[in-house]
């Protein structure tokens, strides 16, 4: 399939196009429709819509898989925000699938259980936009090279700990920099050495960004984690079990919605207003809980999720 | 020249990009001091008390900056609830009207189309600024995106179109200029100083909308 016709280019515009719009928000992981109502209320940009949220994968274990197809329109029904939903890290047919049911975004995510440790899906061939996660330049690149419209850091998903998706963040803006002031002559080296496509090490020599926006993502859990990473150089944040794990020891439903919503709103709070401390301590003092925190240096290797995909 | 850009979320970066390639100025726009909008009516520079910025060398004292009022203001695609949402915590949604009413130039696209029209949301209250009634995500989802041209009154060659999730004009009011249409539907539309677009002018590498805007 040529990549280089005009049909081809305009499809990855449009692709990127959504992945622009939701710069400077919140992508919120929610796993009913009530659930995503809170997000929308609260001015999340985009819902991550899963059957479990990360910190319950990680507890439950066994195969994680694409989420139950119901789960997935109950939520698509409930908002106007863009839908996203993650897919197997190789599993082309999930990601059909959810291209036929018309979520807005597909998470090529190592969340999930991989279904091919090899290859990563060929995002070229869909119509719906792909995010992919990274944990340092030469991936990123790998993955915009397979048509990922977004990157996201991998983080450490459902640990409530910043500590990974820092690692990462300061991992592809350090090599961005790096990349910027390399002699082109040595661009080629610099590829192989990465083992990333020359075109998009080229794009980053001369830009000094991504050719696609690049997210904040895996163990973020307060306004000001948000607001961090947004100053490491996250265009947006996604927040996976930081908001809707939080006050699970609170029985009645109202409340326990109502402190979530809070949760929901300061963390956008921070994200809007990234480089302001005033409102970002703002933000901070309307947190009314933090999910409990489960320190990553604590876990073992095997049980990290961001070494799944190359 | 000097244009504000409402940076509360979305293409905002985009925008002000285009804008400085053509050589104006652009101001991001999160908080009313941030555009001088304390009052649009007042001369080209508002005082901003701004917050207390407790460095090594301030005297204790809060800084008082001035803050140029901008002489256009664009409204960028984006989440519009979460846009409408932000605006009014901030109070930006009184005070884009009073702008308005200032006879500085307002450009809104896709969502700040859908936020300074008309019409029924269910999570956007639209300031109804312009006579047009405007219905989100009216071609569908994500995956019916598209781009397409566009024949623009006051450009010679086509615009190339950049639609994403992107609203209708549902009605156009009868002192509302209809600039440019896509398959029957109006896609640009200018009542006064307020222009609103469906698609998204920032995505292309073209600046020639833009000029014909601002310039």
């Amino acid at each position: 399939m040529s990549r280089e016709n005009g049909h081809d280019r305009k499809s990855f515009e449009v692709k990127v196009g959504l992945a622009d719009m939701l710069r400077g928000g919140v992508i919120m992981d929610v796993t009913n429709a009530e659930q995503a109502k809170i997000a929308e209320d609260a001015g999340a940009a985009s819902v991550m819509a899963l059957e479990r949220v990360p910190a319950d994968i990680r507890r439950e274990g066994g195969v994680a898989r694409m989420s139950r197809i119901d789960v997935l329109e109950e939520i698509m029904r409930s908002v106007e925000i863009p839908v996203m939903a993650k897919v197997r890290i190789g599993h082309f047919v999930e990601a059909q699938a959810l291209e036929a049911l018309g979520v807005d975004f597909i998470d090529e995510s190592e969340v999930l259980t991989p279904a091919d440790e090899e290859n990563h899906i060929d995002k070229h061939g869909f119509r719906v936009p792909f995010v992919c996660g990274c944990r340092n330049l030469g991936e990123a690149l790998r993955r915009i090279g397979e048509g990922a419209a977004m990157i996201r850091t991998k983080g450490e998903a459902g640990t409530g700990n910043v500590v990974e998706a820092v690692r990462h963040m300061r991992s592809v803006v350090g090599q961005m920099r790096r990349i910027q002031a390399t002699d082109p002559a040595e661009l080629m080296k610099t590829a192989k050495e990465l083992g990333a496509p020359y075109e998009q090490v080229l794009y980053v020599h001369e830009h000094g960004k991504l050719p696609v926006p690049n997210f904040a993502a895996g163990g973020v859990a307060t306004p000001a984690d948000a607001a961090m990473m947004m100053q490491l150089g996250a265009e947006s944040v996604f927040v996976g079990s930081g908001i809707f794990k939080a006050g699970a020891d609170i029985r009645d439903k109202g409340e326990r919605h109502k402190l979530q919503g809070a949760l929901a709103a300061a963390i956008v709070r921070a994200v809007t207003h990234c480089n302001d401390p005033d409102e970002v301590l703002a933000a901070q003092r309307d947190q009314a809980a933090a999910m409990v925190g489960l320190d990553v240096r604590t876990m073992p290797e095997e049980e990290k999720l961001a070494g799944r995909g190359w | 020249m000097l244009i504000g850009v409402l940076a509360l979320q979305g293409d905002f970066g985009t925008h002000a990009q285009a804008l400085r390639e053509i050589g104006i100025g652009a101001v991001e726009v999160r908080r009313p001091e941030h555009a001088g909008f304390v009052n649009p009516n007042a001369p080209r520079y508002v005082q901003d008390p701004g917050r207390a910025r407790r460095s090594l060398w301030a005297d204790g004292d809060e800084e008082t900056v001035e803050r140029p009022v901008p002489d256009g203001l664009i409204l960028p695609g984006g989440e519009s609830s979460t846009i409408d949402l932000l605006g009014r915590r901030y109070g930006l949604d009184s005070l884009l009207a009073a702008y308005a009413a200032s006879g500085r130039i307002v450009f809104g696209t896709c969502a700040g189309a859908i936020w300074l029209g008309k019409g029924t949301h269910h999570k956007v209250t639209p300031l109804a600024l312009v006579d047009v009634d405007v219905q989100r995500n009216a071609y569908g989802r994500q995956i019916d995106s598209f781009i397409a041209p566009v024949e623009v009154n006051g450009l010679e060659e086509p615009f190339e179109a950049v639609f994403i999730r992107a609203p209708k004009f549902t009605r156009v009011g009868p002192n509302v200029d209809v600039l440019a249409e896509h398959d029957g539907d109006p896609v640009l539309v200018r009542e006064g100083n307020i222009w609103l677009a469906t698609f998204h002018p920032e995505r292309s590498p073209d600046r020639r909308l833009h000029r014909l805007v601002f310039g």
